[in-house]
């Protein structure tokens, strides 16, 4: 996203730690109106705004919440980069007025890079409460830089940081002040000032800077210093050493105590309080992340987001639904009628854009309210003592605690399970989560597995039910378990992770954070469900015949594909007349519970019209599944697992990609195939041919996996 | 609680938890957890969660 940098006549960069309130005042600053991007190359959210004055017109760069700018996360690269290349005119620099020393850490590294910075004093309304008191004047002048206290939460907080980023525009500010470290330290700088010169255009920082980076081995700067013929590694592992010996400890530990030493200088200086040991947030955290209660709470509160997302959101799915129908599907078709398009035209433009758009609105609602409810979780607090409580749990899989979240809302919907993998860091975790996720059985899978259960197996409906639900759990640990020993091999992060404080969650930067994230589902993940929403639709509308209308009949291409394919069913018990199933199959890629439904249909027309009437629904599913029970558990069991539906396809893609989505697609299908053979054979089929197969065809690929993933462990481990 | 004596760990480990304002001579307080469920501990007036192999790697002189 390029912004028009022809119309703004400066750029602001606002940095700080996260949990700092940056991302209120930013909100403030920016009257909720921005823009949501990404970083180039990396998955680092990108969000930018603007700010008006009389003559400025400000472009306002929000980046990452980030304790220190090196290169060993995204964020902090990002961060890093963004502000040595394009060297804003102004950085605002966001402090936490509860946790000073903390975030100045930031605030001195920024001094080192000598850029303007102004340094807002944030949350001083619950510095009060703490009782802590700053002196601001005597903070600014060790600093050397303007300081002005706020409370972003406040309207008149952003306008006076609104006014102060207007004055130091005006007058930029570069601070005097710098920290200085142990004589062995400084000695080194001042021997390697001359050889460095070449380096500092390159990286847009000084010398000083750049000598301490080397200092802390950071693997960029030093690179660069190779490069440039600056400093060789013998000259730089000497320096390493004799710092080591002389003083005991790595250079970068004594860098960071030097900092550190320089911030509790000041902060002594200036902060008078009442440390208060047990605050609220302490209080609660006792409860919550009690050994014995914090899980039981964690599933209520999980089972709350459930709910409220499935059942609130879901009820407004046929309003949004019927509404798009009306408008994209049944009005545009009466549109294009009127206009006396030819049938074609009608099919593929309202049935299938039209249809497409529909299928993505439908989701709308669940989507927003989900991203809604977590939304307040992460902004309360909450969220991170979850993955702390999940943690143990989770960590048996190999996964981070908050992989718990998609999963239960996967019980009931996998699109908006996929969508909240994004609250994990880690990409291979991502990946991972979404693995395993649409194993867990759906609403639209349910309503499949509850008419089955109802004609095959009545007096023991719950209990197959329930099995069909467990089956699908196994089979996703199972997976995480596979990917993670072979494709996906990589160690879990350290846990380390800050607890906020909990406050109050703010309804309007909610909203915000709810309505982006829901603009990114509508516009990424409904491209690819469009495109193949009218593909189906085109299918099973045309007809072999030529003729247009043929949904729900025999003559469609779709129907022809499911006859032809029908035989690749058999080993999983799907006999030649059966060949509706095949074709439910396909139209259960555009939503699973579109399987009873094409079942109904197709099976409504093979009926002779004196029998139609009297046939029920169930009736048809017991005389096409003619063997019964195992032939349609075979038959759940490949909808439970098989690829699924194409708006998770959709978000799965703009999640993680081309190269995984059809990893996922195949992957899913090949086990569900299997998995429904092996069963049908061995519980009734008994065709021994078709249950070797299926073994050897599981085998084969696990051993593949475990090739690649050894090939892949070779190269991580050779970088 | 107790003053942190010295840290073991590449660099990397060692950044990670300078960030968060835990180096020598800082003073930590271990509020809850054990081997099964994660340690959080407070630094000032950071609260922090970390596992117990983390925290195995930070040496404390407790008090």
């Amino acid at each position: 996203m390029q912004a028009k940098s022809i119309n703004y006549t400066h750029t602001v960069a606002v940095v700080g730690n996260p949990n700092c309130g940056k991302t209120t005042l930013f909100n403030g600053l920016t009257g909720g109106n921005q823009r949501v991007g990404n970083w180039p190359g990396v998955t680092v959210e990108r969000i930018e705004g603007s700010l008006k004055f009389e003559e400025k017109y400000i472009h306002l760069v929000d980046l990452p919440g980030i304790y220190s700018f090196s290169p060993f996360s995204e964020d902090e690269k990002v961060a890093r980069d963004y502000l040595l290349s394009k060297r804003p005119d102004l950085v605002v620099n966001i402090v936490d007025a509860t946790n000073l020393e903390r975030n100045l850490y930031l605030t001195a590294q920024l001094i080192e890079m000598k850029i303007p910075t102004i340094v807002v004093l944030n949350m001083m309304d619950l510095a009060e409460k703490q009782k802590i008191s700053i002196d601001i004047d005597h903070l600014s002048r060790h600093l050397e830089l303007p300081v002005i206290a706020v409370s972003a939460v406040s309207q008149q907080g952003i306008k006076e940081v609104g006014r102060a980023i207007d004055r130091c525009l005006e007058k930029p500010v570069l601070s005097g002040t710098s920290v200085v470290y142990a004589n062995e330290i400084e000695d080194i700088i001042k021997e390697w000032t001359p050889a460095l010169r070449e380096v500092v255009p390159v990286v847009g920082a000084d010398q000083r800077w750049i000598a301490l980076k080397i200092l802390e081995q950071d693997r960029w700067i030093t690179s660069l210093a190779f490069e440039k013929g600056c400093l060789s590694k013998k000259d730089i592992k000497e320096k390493l050493d004799s710092v080591e010996s002389l003083l005991g400890e790595p250079a970068d530990s004594v860098i960071a105590d030097y900092k550190y030493g320089f911030i509790h200088g000041i902060a002594k200086d200036i902060i008078s309080r009442i440390r208060n040991d047990d605050t609220f947030t302490d209080r609660v955290d006792r409860i919550v992340m009690h050994p014995v209660l914090g899980v039981p709470l964690f599933l209520i509160v999980m089972f709350l987001v459930f709910w409220v997302t499935i059942n609130g959101g879901g009820s407004l799915i046929p309003v949004f639904d019927a509404a798009f129908g009306k408008i994209f599907v049944t009005g545009f078709e009466k549109l294009l009628y009127y206009f006396n398009s030819p049938d074609w035209l009608i099919a593929v433009l309202a049935g299938g854009i039209g249809t497409g758009i529909r299928t993505v609105a439908a989701f709308i609602p669940v989507i927003f309210t989900m991203f809604f409810m977590l939304s307040i979780l992460e902004d309360s607090g909450y969220m991170a003592r979850a993955a702390f409580v999940m943690d143990k749990f989770m960590g048996a899989l190999g996964l981070p605690g908050k992989s718990f979240v998609p999963m239960i809302i996967g019980f009931g919907c996998t699109v908006p399970a996929i969508l909240a993998t994004r609250t994990l860091e880690r990409k291979r975790d991502r990946i991972l989560t979404i693995f395993m996720t649409p194993f867990m059985s759906c609403g639209a899978r349910l309503t499949v597995y509850t008419v089955f259960a109802a004609a095959f197996f009545p007096t023991h409906k719950g209990i197959i039910v329930f099995s069909l639900y467990l089956a699908g759990i196994v089979i996703s640990v199972g997976t995480g378990f596979l990917m993670r020993n072979t494709l996906l091999k990589g160690e879990t992060s350290h846990l380390i992770m800050e607890l906020p404080p909990y406050h109050s969650p703010r309804m309007k930067h909610i909203l915000i954070h709810a309505w982006n994230s829901l603009k990114v589902f509508i516009f990424k993940a409904g491209k690819f469900i469009i495109i193949a929403a009218i593909l189906l639709s085109f299918l099973n509308t045309f007809g072999v015949d030529g003729t247009f209308g043929n949904e729900g009949n025999e003559k469609s291409l779709l129907a022809k594909i499911g006859k032809t394919i029908t035989p690749f069913f058999h080993p999983i018990g799907i006999e030649d007349e059966n060949w509706p199933a095949s074709v439910a199959i396909f139209t259960g890629l555009f939503a699973k519970e579109a399987v009873v439904g094409t079942l109904n249909a197709l099976y409504g027309q093979m009926e002779d019209s004196s029998s139609r009437a009297s046939t029920t629904g169930i009736g048809l599913l017991k005389k096409h599944f003619s063997r019964g029970g195992p032939q349609a558990y075979a038959y759940l069991l490949l909808i439970l697992i098989y690829f699924p539906c194409i708006a998770t396809l959709g978000v799965v893609f703009k999640e993680i990609g081309l190269g995984y989505t059809l990893l996922l697609a195949w992957y899913t299908t090949f086990l569900g195939w299997n998995i429904a053979a092996l069963f049908y054979q061995i519980s009734m089929g008994r065709e021994i041919l078709w249950i070797i197969l299926p073994v050897l065809f599981l085998s084969a690929v696990f051993l593949l996996f475990r090739i690649i993933g050894r090939q892949k462990k070779e190269t991580i481990e050779l970088t | 609680m107790g003053t942190v004596h010295d840290i073991i760990g590449g660099i990397g480990f060692r950044k990670k938890l300078f960030d968060m304002g835990i180096l020598p001579g800082v003073r930590i307080k271990v509020v809850q957890g054990s081997r099964f469920s994660p340690f959080v501990i407070k630094v000032g007036d950071t609260k922090i969660m970390m596992g117990w192999g983390m925290l195995s790697k930070i040496l404390v002189n407790k008090e």
